[in-house]
């Protein structure tokens, strides 16, 4: 197996842009719920695992022994999640506008049920996931590519591309962007500005589930699987610039990126650390993100 | 003024809160949906258990009769929930088992054994705060704590002042050499595992070039230090050592360092999932040479993990390899599969081992059922035989058993090489 | 009259001390003690970060990181070279305030939400340190065996004992507080967090009390980290996760952020409700966390702010307390 500097580093990049991906689509929910009712949703974490669950339990025939193709879960993971979505923000409406300690405990406190719930209904233990696609990789190059990484960053980018599409063509996408940005006036115009929201936050909560149903043969299902991408989603929607679409992407990119490449050429035990730390330093230089912030109108 | 009332009122309140929190929360364990937890034998498990007595390792009393008196608690404080979740789940089993075929064959003299169980999360922080919870509020008599080498190194020197039994079945070495003569572990340290795993590996198989990855924890990095330390009195050096977070789940980064030194082995030094995991994604990578570790790639979470096809040909040492290694272990499996609906593996198998010791050693020191008296009769156990392979011998510093066997994975199945 | 509220003032106030300090001796058992501790140990943390983010405004989700300063600092000094705590003590609160300062220059000019992920971004590489580098921190398996305290001859040893020891430290740090607060220090802070802007044209050194704010909550988790390392006897990183810092904001905004008796509250509250509640373990945390979510759409001041609401509305009249107490000006929080 011939292992030069190039197709190293080729490897690390696309290990990278994977979890990248993964990264983005969490961001992208955070970003999407923010854009919202600016709130900044830290159980969103626990919404990617709920997600997760909902589609891959009709994968793994959890669900009365029926068992459905991968792409069949892929979609009822995403509508149920959606679903939810669309309850959390008719109960998070009254604290949208509020102060961002009060978003983050209301937040909390949903992050604790969504933990145990799932824990109640599907049991602490967790399971691993056989990919649909076979398990041997594809070498272009000198670099093994693997189908079910090729997968997740493949359905990633159609998605991310449809979402902006939709938000700078489709009419609702339009709207929403409106409602977003200056409420009153957006009412004033008849756009129906609750229920731009609602659609906005289910949007968010769909990513999430497509991200965790898309990486779950890659990593493993169990109720703490939101913890950890849930920090980094987090990390990569600020580092892009909170509630910005682009932003999200690039941080989500970023980061992953970031990471595969000091656990390659730096140093595996400190990947987190340094990750931060260059972070930190691009908001020091940019505080209001790498893309920049989308003002929402909080009233 | 109205301040002053306030904040005495508060400190009240918090003494109130506080004097009425824990005893409710004593007798109610961690309700799992599962079978009940707190074991007081009742005359409906008796009929289940001496049918299948025919091939019972322990050495049970022959009273039929199902024990009634007194109860003795034991508590168990483990990782019941988080990314370890499964440990706890199988030490829940395995002991649970033990205790009730004991209590079905007339308990401790007569006095039933019930158990109390905590979620210590992994977590030091709280499995020292339930240490010292079961030792002054529940007032066990001994304690299974923990799942996890650093919490029950945490907890050492707790159990030790209150004089309580304390039985783990973490790896790390540094468990029995902490000076305290409570602690008692139920498997092989962790250099039992490693020590003959790279021993095979080298003598046998020839192999010369190693890379091992591991996690941040306690365990990872003991199992890591124990192969390196090995492979040093052989003569060899690891190529390259990359460590990832516990949390962690993609490892592309560190497993394109290690196919940089082109190693023939790479060994495994952390825990099941991840090590199953690291396995698939290496493979996907293109590696072709050979995967091998300890305690944590025998049992059939790995497997599951990584997938048949990944895991054929995986190497890995233990005292418990598969269930079908002679009849014991198959009537064991048998009784195991019965009451929890799944095969036993390696936890299950040596916290019944465990289990099963503290109770002979409680028979020994009754009546004086104090933690003092059962720990130096536990000292007093040997050539005692278990579930696991080998034969238990209690040292001065808790450890029992000493060597494990060399396996490999084949259709999906654990099987010991001969 | 006014003699007559204060005396029944100091009754009150006597007969609460007496509850208190005799608290160890009716306690049912040590563990209970054990809890009242850990509590006392979290409500100093909740005091830095309500004077931190409370009154000053300045987001610093990095408790964490403090609080291992403190209990490392104690854990080595007296593992290695056998520091009793009253010279631990002063050195974890001057290293972990330094650390707080020094994290609180960089991000003066950052806001809110990217002010929280840098905090625990910060407090999360301070971890990783602590995990890798064992030839200073031993690593993931932790310090063990530090001594429990011995000061003017009393051995220390024992939740019970214990107790007092970290009673004098919670009320040293509340009087501390009360006293920053009412000074300039303290109105400079509340100016800031209300409108730094206009605080700054006012004349007011934002960036100083800025810092300051930030090291007065290292100061307070340091000293909460050093208690810490003496009651348990041992500390390992795992300890300084983010949760943990987590769960002190979730205290202090559940108690009231912006006041310190809300600090109190938070702090001895919730621990103890999460202890009660672990007996029923996961479908309780599902109704801790629905509660968690009605305190917030419904009290959004904490139990402290709902106090006040009850006391703004004409509620609940004390016997004593008559018209002439001055009302608390509307809108603020209660400096308490």
């Amino acid at each position: 197996m011939s292992m030069n500097i190039v197709s190293i580093f080729l490897q690390t990049l696309v290990g990278g842009i994977g979890i990248g991906s993964l990264y983005a689509l969490v961001a992208l929910g955070y970003s999407m719920i923010y854009r919202s009712m600016g709130l900044v949703n830290f159980a969103h974490g626990q919404i990617y695992m709920i997600g997760t669950y909902f589609g891959i339990i009709w994968y793994q025939g959890m669900v009365m022994g029926l068992q459905v193709p991968y792409p069949v879960a892929f979609a009822i993971g995403i509508l149920l999640n959606a679903a939810f979505g669309l309850v959390l923000e008719r109960i998070f409406r009254p604290l949208a506008n509020l102060d961002l300690m009060l978003m983050l405990l209301g937040t909390i406190g949903l992050g604790y049920v969504l933990d145990n719930v799932a824990v109640i209904t599907w049991g602490a233990t967790g399971f691993a996931v056989q990919s649909p696609l076979p398990n041997t990789p594809i070498i272009i190059g000198g670099v093994a590519l693997l189908p079910q990484m090729l997968l997740l960053i493949g359905v990633a980018a159609i998605l991310m591309i449809g979402l902006n599409v939709f938000l700078a063509r489709a009419k609702m996408g339009k709207a929403m962007r409106a409602a977003a940005q200056d409420r009153e006036t957006a009412s004033a115009m008849g756009i129906p500005v609750n229920g731009t929201n609602a659609m906005v936050f289910a949007i968010g909560c769909g990513l999430a589930a497509a991200a965790g149903i898309l990486a779950a043969p890659i990593v493993y299902v169990n109720p703490s699987m939101g913890a950890a991408v849930g920090l980094k989603g987090f990390a990569a929607f600020i580092l892009g610039g909170a509630g910005s679409i682009p932003g999200a992407i690039v941080g989500g990119l970023v980061f992953g990126v970031l990471e595969a490449i000091s656990a390659g050429f730096i140093s595996s035990a400190y990947v987190k650390g340094i990750a931060f730390v260059v972070m930190i330093l691009v908001l020091m230089i940019k505080p209001a993100g790498i893309v920049g912030e989308v003002t929402i109108d909080k009233v | 003024m109205k301040r002053t009332i306030v904040f005495v009122l508060v400190a009240l309140s918090v003494m109130l809160l506080a004097a009425c929190a824990t005893p409710t929360a004593a007798p109610a364990p961690t309700a799992v949906p599962a079978p009940p937890t707190a074991v007081p034998a009742q005359p409906t498990t008796a009929p289940a258990q001496p049918t299948t007595a025919a091939a019972q390792p322990t050495a049970a009393p022959t009273k039929p009769a199902p024990a009634t008196g007194e109860p003795i608690k034991i508590a168990i404080i483990g990782a019941m929930s988080g990314t370890n979740a499964n440990l706890g789940q199988w030490m829940k089993e395995g002991v649970t088992l033990a205790v009730e075929e004991k209590n079905a064959a007339g308990g401790i003299h007569g006095r039933p054994v019930t158990i109390v169980i905590y979620d210590d999360e992994a977590d030091p922080t709280k499995s020292v705060n339930l240490a010292q919870k079961v030792a002054t509020d529940d007032k066990v008599v001994a304690a299974w704590a923990t799942t996890n080498s650093t919490s029950a190194l945490a907890d050492i020197p707790i159990f030790a002042q209150y004089k309580i039994v304390q039985l783990t079945n973490g790896t790390n070495v540094d468990i029995t050499k902490k000076g305290s003569a409570y602690i008692f572990r139920s498997c092989p340290p962790g250099t039992a595992y490693e020590y003959t795993l790279v021993d095979y590996l080298v003598k046998t198989k020839g192999f010369k070039k190693f890379a091992i990855i591991t996690d941040t924890s306690a365990y990872g990095k003991g199992e890591a230090q124990y192969q390196t330390d090995e492979l040093k009195a052989l003569g060899l050096a690891p190529l390259t050592q990359q460590n990832y977070g516990i949390d962690d789940k993609d490892f592309t980064g560190q497993l394109t360092a290690i196919l940089q030194t082109q190693p023939e082995v790479i060994l495994f030094g952390g825990s099941e999932i991840a090590s199953g995991l690291i396995a698939k994604q290496a493979r996907q990578l293109g590696f072709k040479g050979q995967l091998a570790g300890g305690p944590a790639i025998g049992t059939p979470l790995f497997i599951s993990t990584a997938g048949n096809d990944v895991a054929e040909g995986v190497y890995f040492t233990g005292a418990f390899p598969t269930y079908e290694l002679n009849d014991t272990t198959r009537a064991f499996n048998d009784r195991y599969k019965k009451r929890w609906g799944n095969n036993v593996e390696i936890h299950g198998a040596n916290t019944y081992d465990g289990t099963n010791m503290l109770l002979m050693a409680m028979d020994k020191a009754y009546p004086t059922l104090t933690g003092e008296a059962i720990a130096a009769a536990f000292h007093t156990i040997k050539d005692y035989h278990g579930i696991q392979l080998g034969t238990f011998n209690v040292s001065d510093t808790g450890e029992t058993l000493a060597s494990t066997v060399v396996g490999v994975i084949k259709g999906g199945q654990l099987t010991v090489l001969q | 009259m006014k003699n007559q509220s204060s005396i029944i003032k100091w009754i009150v106030l006597g007969v609460g001390a007496i509850v208190v300090l005799a608290f160890p001796l009716v306690a049912p058992n040590r563990y209970v003690v054990h809890i009242v501790n850990m509590c006392g140990i979290w409500v100093l943390m909740s005091m830095g970060l309500n004077l931190c983010m409370g009154y000053c405004g300045q987001i610093n989700l990095g408790l964490g990181a403090f609080w291992a300063m403190g209990a490392y600092a104690a854990a080595l000094l007296n593992t290695r070279f056998g520091m009793p705590i009253w010279v631990n003590m002063p050195l974890g609160m001057v290293l972990a305030g330094v650390v707080a300062a020094l994290i609180a220059l960089p991000m003066l000019k950052v806001k809110s939400h990217y002010l929280a992920l840098v905090t625990i971004g910060l407090a999360e590489t301070i971890n990783i340190i602590l995990v890798n580098e064992t030839w200073l921190t031993e690593g993931p398996l932790g310090i063990s065996g530090i001594q429990m305290p011995n000061l003017f001859g009393i051995a220390f040893d024992g939740d019970e004992r214990y107790f007092y020891l970290v009673l004098i430290c919670v009320v040293l740090g509340y009087l501390v507080a009360r006293q920053i607060l009412s000074h300039r220090i303290g109105r400079s802070f509340i100016a800031i967090r209300d409108d730094d802007a206009a605080a700054r044209a006012m004349g007011v050194n934002v960036p100083k009390f800025q810092i300051m704010s930030n090291a007065i909550a290292g100061v307070y988790c340091g000293v909460a980290g050093v208690l810490y390392a003496h009651m348990t006897t041992y500390i390992s990183p795992d300890i300084f996760e983010f949760k943990n810092a987590l769960f002190v904001l979730t205290a202090t905004l559940i108690g009231g952020m912006g006041s310190l008796v809300g600090s109190l509250v938070g702090g001895y509250g919730m621990p103890l409700v999460q202890e009660w509640l672990r007996a029923f373990r996961n479908w309780q945390l599902v109704g801790f966390g629905i509660a968690i979510m009605l305190v917030v759409l419904f009290m959004p001041g904490g139990v402290v702010g709902l106090g006040q609401k009850i006391e703004q509305a004409g509620g609940i009249r004390w016997p004593w307390a008559r018209k002439q107490t001055e009302e608390k000006p509307k809108g603020g929080p209660n400096v308490s």
